[in-house]
Parts: structure tokens; sequence; C-alpha cells
């Protein structure tokens, strides 16, 4: 698409932001295709903050949050500064640099040896965890003040948040050496996020957004994701559906394992960065697939961090021809969080783009785990 | 047993995981007078290659972290009785390796150097966190042939560009040092678009990605 390239007309919009993202999730015709960019931390630009400033003053983030969304009219907000809130709660120390997401300080793990893994449950206090009850308080103002709005909750599940508190080479190695005592710790760590989540839907959270990022093949066999992950974030997945919200999942690195997460944890969607393991085309995903669960992506954080808008419209416009037919259903957003730095005005191209290409978006029928979505 | 036997047991060592096998066999290997460099090369590497080869098939992350710790645990046995001035003459070339400024994730930069050390190149592990002119500055002071750019945060991307540009300032490419960049979210288009000479998706790829430079 070029510069010179006059775009269809947009649509007109006649549903709110809930009732798009519920209509698609609930099988309704939608004015248009619901679009998720996954700003976060980018939303910080909003109000020229750095990162350090905006992930430390919770008023700050929630208000770059909803004038974020009020700018660019998207139809969802995951609001979490980083992926530290949890691993705060426990004690780390976390390092929040101007220019960079916050991160714990990696010359003083929490966890220094595996003996510290039985007392993990020690280290959590609600009192002290104050980034998680921002959390709480933010998923709740915005519900008040934007109430048409989907908002969403998060925990980066049990051995994501450990890999917060303990060195990440070393817990590799616990992958193998150390198994009995980790398992120890994903029982504790697993209820205190079960209870973070409850919080958070009690708050106003009508879907809860949970990385997968171990059930890659870029990162273990199946079969140790069956055995050290999966059976913590399946508590977590049944703990979020029988409290009817929508369960989400998000995987970010290669050959993310479909087959597994469809079997074991039943998410209403997936997010993901990378083709499934064993698949080679979009195409072939949207067959194997497609009539399981609803898609949301695929938009690359490369492509929103550099393309001109008019290759993003471009792109969107492809996109939504793959994706858009997917019997389930779509939403179009990124494949991963917005980068922090990227240019906003890349995020209004996609709502842009979702009101053009996705106008009167006839929506899938819904996640289906039953025979006839096999 | 003999030098074939022993040198097949420090593979299988590698490949079964077995630290203690590993340190027996380079015992072993000292004791029936083996060449060192050989047991290394012969031995401990193919079982790691092995691994390396049947990445992400048979093999995975945990798996080379693992296996790794069971290749340097035979071979620090094995480089104590080899004159440093030999290994130096066998060295594939010296590269420079690090994760950028502003990330910590290090799990990928470390798979990267132990795959590089077990194929034969001397590594200067800068760590994780690392300014663009430190990058530099270490490829000057010791005459690097390769700068090895780690990242896993999209954030930081930018960092490529940076040590690119600075490496150009000191004439490194024009001198022959090749830059590599990789890491979970670092495409090919990404690496080359900010200067660099080499990208490669998985940690084993990235040491042919290497040889292939030098060639």
């Amino acid at each position: 698409m070029s510069k010179a390239e006059k775009l269809p007309k947009e649509c007109k919009e006649y549903m709110t932001p809930m009732e798009r993202i519920t209509g698609l999730l609930t099988r309704k015709k939608l004015d248009r295709v619901p679009c998720f960019p996954f700003v976060s931390a980018a939303a910080a630009q909003i109000r020229r903050l750095n990162y350090g400033e905006y992930a430390t003053k919770p008023d700050l983030f929630l208000r770059c949050q909803i004038e974020a969304q009020q700018l660019f009219g998207y139809d969802g907000i995951t609001a979490m500064p980083d992926l530290c809130v949890e691993a705060q709660g426990f004690g780390a120390k976390i390092i929040y640099p101007p220019d960079n997401a916050a991160y714990p300080d990696p010359y003083n793990p929490v966890l220094k040896s595996p003996d510290d893994y039985k007392n993990i449950g020690k280290l959590f206090d609600w009192s002290h965890a104050d980034r998680m009850k921002n959390q709480i308080r933010v998923v709740k103002t915005i519900k008040e003040e934007l109430p048409d709005l989907m908002i969403g909750g998060m925990t980066i599940g049990p051995l994501g948040l450990i890999s917060r508190l303990r060195n990440v080479n070393d817990l590799v190695r616990d992958f193998t050496y150390h198994k009995d005592k980790l398992h120890e710790a994903q029982e504790i760590v697993t209820d205190i996020q079960i209870e973070y989540i409850e919080k958070q839907i009690e708050a106003g959270a009508r879907t809860i957004m949970v990385p997968v990022v171990l059930a890659e093949r870029e990162l273990m066999s199946k079969e140790m994701w069956l055995e050290l992950d999966m059976p913590y974030q399946k508590k977590i997945a049944n703990f979020v559906r029988k409290k009817r919200v929508f369960y989400m999942v998000h995987t970010c690195g290669r050959g993310p394992y479909f087959d597994l997460l469809i079997e074991h944890l039943r998410p209403v969607l997936i997010q993901n960065a990378f083709l499934p393991d064993g698949i080679k085309t979009e195409q072939e995903m949207v067959e194997k697939y497609g009539k399981k669960l609803i898609f949301l992506g695929f938009l690359s954080v490369s492509l929103l961090a550099w393309a001109h808008p008019y290759e993003v419209i471009a792109e969107c416009k492809r996109q939504l021809e793959v994706f858009g037919k997917s019997p389930a259903g779509y939403i179009l957003g990124a494949s991963c969080e917005y980068p922090p730095y990227a240019p906003l005005y890349n995020a209004m191209a996609v709502v842009k783009a979702a009101r053009t290409y996705g106008k009167n978006f006839q929506t899938g029928k819904g996640a289906n785990y039953e025979e006839e979505g096999g | 047993m003999s030098d074939e036997e022993i040198l097949n047991k420090l593979k299988e060592s590698v490949l079964d995981f077995d630290e203690e096998t590993a340190k027996e066999a380079a015992k072993e290997a000292i004791k029936a007078g083996i060449d060192p460099l050989k047991a290394i090369k012969e031995g401990l590497y193919l079982g790691l290659k092995e691994i390396a080869d049947h990445y992400e098939d048979t093999f995975f992350i945990t798996d080379m972290i693992i296996a790794s710790d069971v290749f340097y645990a035979g071979a620090n046995i094995l480089k104590s009785k080899i004159d440093p001035e030999r290994f130096k003459a066998d060295s594939k070339g010296t590269a420079v390796i690090g994760v950028v400024k502003g990330d910590i994730h290090d799990l990928g930069k470390n798979m990267v150097k132990y795959l590089f050390e077990a194929e034969g190149f001397k590594i200067i592990d800068l760590g994780f966190d690392v300014p663009a002119e430190k990058f530099v500055e270490e490829a000057v002071k010791n005459n690097a042939d390769f700068i090895l750019i780690s990242l896993m945060l999209s954030s930081r991307f930018p960092e490529i560009g940076k040590i690119v540009n600075l490496a150009k300032e000191k004439k490194l490419q024009a001198n022959g040092v090749k830059i590599m960049a990789g890491g979970g979210p670092v495409s090919e288009k990404i690496a080359y678009e900010q200067g660099a000479d080499g990208w490669a998706l998985t940690a084993p790829l990235a040491v042919k990605k290497a040889l292939d430079l030098l060639k």
C-alpha cells in the first residue's frame, strides 16, 4: 500500500468495546473486528513519562492507560506495567531503569539455593505486596471509569514468577536436579496467584491472560512441560473458568505447543508471536486450530516499532484476510506487548485498519472444545 | 580400555548428562596418555555436537545447559594438561560476547558461549547489561574476530545498531571483525537492518554461521 492510495471509508461503530469482545466470544455479528494492540508500557508516552516513573507511580500509570485507550479506541486493556509485579510481593528487589522495563536485581536473587524453595510461601505477604495491590486498584478504577471497556487481569504463572526470584540459569538446572523442591514451591505460588487472580476478578477483570511461555519448543520438551508447568497452569485455568471469566493464554517463543495447551488448558483465546509447533504456514494454523479457539495477533513487534503506518495498515488487511475467516474467531492485534519505545501512531493504524477492513465482521463460532470443534 | 573406548565414554557421558562419568573418563584419558586436546575434540565435543545437531528436535535448552555442564566437568580436567600456547595455536578465533545494555536474560548467551568454546573459540564473556561501548572496547583490546550480541527484549533492538555504529567508528568491520546478533525476538531482518554481519535462529546455528563467516 502506498501513501497515495486512498483508504476505503471507515465503518460506523455501533458497539462498545465490551459488546464487541463479548460478542466475539459469544458468536454475535459485530460492527467491526475487535482489536487489541496490547499497549501497556508504551502508554507512558502519552504523558511523556520514562519507564521508571510509569512503573512506580500507579496513579500516573492508570491515567496513561485510560488516556491511551480514549485516544486510540482499541477494545481492551491488560494493565500490567512490567513482569515484576508479583515478584515484588515475594521480596524481590526491583530495579526501575528510566529507559527500560523493570527487572529483579540479577545480583541478588530471592531464592539463592534449591533449599529456599520450601520457604517461598513465607516470603509473600499482602501487606508488602504494593505492586499487586496497585494493580488490583488499577483494574478497579479502569472498570469504574471505562465501564464499556474489556479490562483484563493477568498473572505471570508459577514458573514465570519463580524465574524472577531465582537466577534463570540455576532454575534451568533445577528442572533436572531439584524437581521435587520446585514442585513444592509451585504448589504454594499457584495458590497465591489464584488469590491474586480472584482479587482482580472482584475488581472488574473480565478476562485473565496468563503467559505460558514454557510450552514452547524453544524452551522445553513437551514431556517436561507436562511434568513441570502444566499441572499448575491447569489449576489456574480451571479456577478462572469456574469464576466465569474468559481464560486466555499468551506465548511469545518459537514453536508453541498448541496441541498441549488446547488439550490441557482449554483457553478461549491464544495470542502467539510464532507459528505453533509443527505448523509451517498461517493458513495451516487456521486449518488445524482455528475451530478450537480464537486467535489474537499476529502483528509482529518489529512491524509496530519500525514500519510506516501505511505498512501496518496493509499488514492488518492481509492478516484479516487470513485469520478473519478463522472458524472460532479472531481479534486483530499485536503478537506480544506493543513495544514500549514504538511510536503510538502505529497503534492508531491498527485501530484504523480494524475500522476500515474489518467492518461488519462476521465473527466465528467461538471457542469450541466439543466434537464439532475438532 | 582402548583409546577408542575412552573417547566414546567421554562422548557418551555428555549424551547421558553424566558429570561423574565425564570426570572419570577425562582422568582415564590422561592416564592412558591420550592427547587431552584430542580427548576434548573427539570425545566430549562429539557428545555436545550431537545434542546441538538435534536441538529443538530431541534435545532442548535444559539438555544443552546440563550437557554443557558435563562437557566442562570433563574438559576442565583435560585442559589443565594442555599447554596454553597450544590451545592458542589451535583456536578458531576470539569472540567477545554479551547481553546488551538493559537486558539481563543471559540463558541464550550462555548457550552460545558454551557451544563456541566447545567448537574451539576463545570467548571473552562480558555478562549481561553490557553497554555498547564495552563490546567495542573489549573487541579492540582482545583483537577479537567476532562480536556476539545477545538480547531477549525487543525494546533493546536499537542496541545492536549502536554497537555496529561504534564498531564502524573503530573500523572493526572494515578490518574483518564480524558482528553477529541473535536472541528470542531478533529476526534475521532486524539483525541485518541494524548492520550485523550474521544472525542465527538458535545457538547451534550461531556456531555454524560463525564458521561460515570465517571462510
